[in-house]
């Protein structure tokens, strides 16, 4: 589905109110970014896996790729202005090619420096010099495993992806990876494999610690939990399968209105394969730039007018404020 | 002659013997097909297309049940929020009582609301279905046991 339509279909809201005449309800309108804390950049949409929940629509035949200068100009920015947290994502990054040299260049500047793998490519003798780039430079890993069960999760992601991940996060284990004191972190993502909301982190938590730990013998940092939008890939599964109407309303009967306060648009700022800036990955899938005079490409950064920019809001942003909210750091909320 | 007329935001149906019309308001499409296509591909359609006691979009009238008794009410949410809430046992666990105690009772709205909480907190199919064979056990158990009262009063009243 192209984006136009994407866009159409999230407009059509039925009986339920618009998010922003929602948060116009409760006084958050306009919605504003507080500043820039993290710089997430999406190296490209290239991907190993063609998972049916992504937002992205990634897949092997996808060609948009980040390019050096707009990397360069990435570094230019984050030497620049003190912005705490890097966090690369796509797509699978391993498969842009600047992915190390961009690595290497980031970890310099000593921030929290964050790279969103799905693991399964660190298992392919071309790809596994990766698990000592991210040991050398310390990356926090995040990755995706939508269940612990097996099978549950190769519906999601394709078949045999989570023998894949749990190979991959056995060696990372054994290089330090999720072991108390070494410093290196490792955080699972998990994500409903269907058409409904994460329970609570901490329980799921719990239990995937608890599986992993007693049917594989590994261990991790954190989980997140993560809520699917409705956009990309998860919108064409909510509609081939019947359930968008009953999502949307389920969000919208889940609005929490303290998720408002911490959604992470406010302090994050999304650069796309062609620099393009939004205010989150979401919006940048749906081609929501950023705007409201805000400019809208990485090479003409300009940090006084970002940081305090109007948010671009549309009705999938109700998936970052359901229940105990959701954001690429998991819920927001007591969770 | 329409067999059925169904309307919602999105959509327009006219379903008559052996097809069924269906239109995207804001395309303006029109496409006609067999009914049974229609039931292969576009079943969500048919939901809320016909009257029911029990309608899945209710399930949300739920924390209203307060009205005209608040005070009742309140309370009586106050005591189910405690008592489904993680305490001694875990938020698993009690879901999975508070679903086989649905299934038992044939409560489509519980149903409805755990299922999908079970599903949120991880728990598999598997497990779910185990738990539902609990209750499946426990009502075929009370059953024969409540055989007892009726064995005695037939012992008692033959000759």
């Amino acid at each position: 589905m192209d984006v136009r339509e994407q866009l159409n279909i999230l407009g059509r809201m039925g009986e339920n109110p618009s998010f922003a005449g929602k948060i116009r309800e409760i006084n958050r309108f306009p919605l504003m970014a507080r500043g820039i804390d993290i710089l997430q950049i999406n190296l490209g949409r290239r991907c190993n896996l063609s998972c049916r929940h992504c937002h992205v629509n990634a897949g092997p035949d996808r060609t948009e790729i980040m390019e050096r200068p707009i990397l360069e100009k990435c570094l230019q920015v984050l030497e620049t202005f003190p912005i705490a947290t890097i966090d690369i994502t796509g797509g699978s990054p391993e498969m842009n090619p600047h992915l190390e040299w961009f690595i290497t260049e980031a970890a310099r500047l000593n921030r929290r420096l964050i790279v969103r793998s799905n693991l399964t490519l660190l298992c392919e003798e071309s790809y596994r010099y990766f698990m000592n780039v991210f040991v050398q430079n310390k990356v926090e890993i995040v990755t995706s495993l939508p269940d612990y069960l097996a099978s549950k999760s190769d519906r999601q992601r394709g078949q045999g992806s989570f023998g894949k991940v749990i190979a991959a996060l056995r060696e990372l284990n054994t290089r330090g990876y999720g072991r108390k004191d070494s410093g290196l972190v490792i955080n699972i993502v998990h994500n409903p494999v269907g058409a409904y909301l994460p329970g609570s982190q901490a329980a799921l938590e719990h239990e995937y610690r608890e599986r992993l730990r007693t049917e594989h013998g590994l261990s991790f940092s954190h989980l997140f939990c993560i809520t699917n939008l409705p956009v990309g890939r998860y919108l064409d599964y909510l509609m081939e399968s019947g359930n968008y109407e009953d999502y949307l309303r389920t969000l919208w009967h889940s609005f929490n209105p303290d998720a408002v306060d911490h959604v992470m648009c406010r302090t994050t700022l999304s650069v796309g394969w062609d620099g393009s800036l939004y205010d989150c990955d979401f919006n940048q899938m749906l081609g929501l730039t950023v705007n409201h005079g805000a400019p809208d490409n990485i090479m003409n950064f300009d940090m006084n007018r970002l940081k305090h920019r109007e948010i671009v809001i549309n009705n999938h942003c109700y998936g970052c404020v359901a229940g105990s909210g959701s954001s690429c750091q998991g819920a927001t909320t007591g969770a | 002659m329409f067999y059925y007329y169904y309307e919602d935001a999105f959509h327009q149906v006219i379903f008559k013997s052996g097809i069924y019309c269906y239109k995207l308001k804001d395309k303006g499409e029109s496409h006609h097909y067999p009914l049974a296509t229609y039931y292969d591909k576009k079943n969500y359609i048919f939901r809320g297309a016909k009257m029911n006691y029990y309608e899945p979009k209710d399930l949300v009238d739920f924390p209203n049940i307060a009205e005209w008794a608040a005070d009742q009410g309140n309370k009586f949410f106050e005591y189910y929020g405690a008592a489904t809430g993680a305490g001694k046992l875990t938020e698993r666990e009690k879901s999975l009582i508070a679903l086989t105690v649905a299934v038992t009772q044939n409560c489509p709205y519980c149903i409805d609301a755990y299922t999908t909480k079970c599903m949120s907190l991880g728990i598999s199919s598997e497990e779910m279905m185990e738990a539902a064979h609990v209750g499946a056990a426990m009502m075929a158990g009370v059953t024969l046991a409540h055989t007892t009262q009726m064995r005695k009063i037939i012992k008692k009243k033959e000759m």
